[in-house]
Order: structure tokens, then sequence, then C-alpha cells
């Protein structure tokens, strides 16, 4: 029988946004997700390796917000697998 | 055994005896993991709700303005916060339909509004908040 759980609303995982940052988080993270293009970056056995993430792994599950403990920013990833920065503001942008 | 323990034990047992990939939730009785009572099975919810939510005139007239003009499309609807009225938009008119927010945003949640790209959260005396910085 397979247990379900409540899926956390809010999980932690580190994002880079760009090159940079990618090069900043190999230094300190063994996991995390560029949000460009949600890949998952992966250190294992002395090798960094990414790959599309198809949303099915407990770390990070769609329809979720996602907290970037290295950056303080919080992120929607949405059921089409793609991480949404959130607004924190008052103000909304006009078109 | 009181009637409000078997009461309860009515609701939990099916729980107990069914495998939980295929549990429904029984029809007016089930409990959120914040101890609710509501309709709905959280197993099925998403932790957060994506919907056009809005709690200001501003974002009001902002969202509108995008499913109007950014081929969002007719079916879409947002919901004010403030009041829990729908507005319906059918491709060509807006429809004010009355109503209260739990239909919508249950205590205790989340909702993602992705044309703001705002997120609120609904305490458990039905509260909403924006998330800020």
């Amino acid at each position: 029988m397979v247990l379900l759980e409540a899926i956390r609303p809010i999980t932690p995982l580190a994002v880079a946004e760009d090159d940079a940052e990618v090069t900043t988080l190999k230094g300190s993270q063994t996991r995390f997700i560029d949000a460009r293009d949600s890949t998952v970056w992966r250190y294992e056995n002395s090798t960094w390796t990414n790959s599309p993430y198809d949303g099915t792994e407990d770390f990070l599950r769609p329809q979720t917000l996602c907290f970037s403990p290295t950056s303080g920013k919080l992120y929607y990833f949405n059921a089409a697998l793609e991480l949404v920065s959130v607004n924190l503001t008052t103000n909304t942008t006009a078109p | 055994m009181n009637t409000r323990l078997t009461d309860a034990l009515a609701v939990f047992l099916p729980k107990l005896t069914t495998p939980l990939t295929s549990f429904t939730a029984p029809s007016g009785h089930c409990f959120y993991p914040d101890n609710q009572e509501g309709t709905a099975s959280f197993f099925t919810d998403p932790a957060v709700k994506e919907y056009h939510l809005i709690n200001n005139t501003t974002d009001l007239n902002y969202v509108k303005s995008e499913i109007e003009t950014n081929g969002i499309g007719a079916g879409q609807s947002l919901v004010d916060t403030r009041s829990g009225e729908r507005h319906d938009w059918d491709g060509s008119t807006w429809t004010i339909v009355p109503g209260t927010l739990d239909s919508y945003f249950r205590p205790g949640r989340f909702c993602f509004s992705p044309i703001t790209a705002k997120v609120f959260h609904r305490d458990l005396n039905g509260v909403v908040r924006q998330l800020l910085s």
C-alpha cells in the first residue's frame, strides 16, 4: 500500500537564474534547479549532471512554492513545470 | 461510546480499510490537515491553488485587461478577495457572480495568482494576506 502524505506547500531548494549562479551553487550545493529551463543539477559520484525535471520527486512537486534559501527568493512551480518568480511587492506592473 | 466518537470513527474507518490510492472522501465529512472539516479530500487538492485572485482595484483592472487583451481568453474568472465576488469573462463582457471566498480559497491554504505572480495565504480565521518581502 502506498502511503500518501499531504504535499508540503513550500519546499526549500536552491534556484539559479543565470550561468553565474549555476557556477556559484556548484560550490555550495549538491542539488539545485535552474529556473530558466527547469533542469536539475545533481552532484553524484564526484560528477555534476543536469537533466530536465519531470516534477515527480519529493524535493519539488508541481503546484507548490519553492523557497531558495541561497537567494531568499520565492518561486511558484506550476503545473507546466515552470518556475515563476513570485511578486512580493504590493505593486503590479501596468500592461 | 459516545455519539461524537462514533461519528468520528465512522469518518475515519473507511480510510483505514480502503487503500489510500483509491480513497474517496465521504460526502460531507472529511478533515483537512489543519483539522478543519470540509467537503473535499486534501489528497486531491493541490498544495498551492492557482487562481486569479485580486485584493485591490489596481490589480482587478490589470488582471481584467490582461485577460481581455492578451489572448488568455473567454471562460476565465477572477475572484475579488475583498468581497468574494467572482468576475466571469465570456469573451466580450464581464459578469459578476456573488459568492463567498470559501468556494475558491480555503482557510490554511496558499494561492498563486498567475497574472500578477502574487501569492496569498488565508489563515484559519479566514483573513487573506499577500506574501510580501
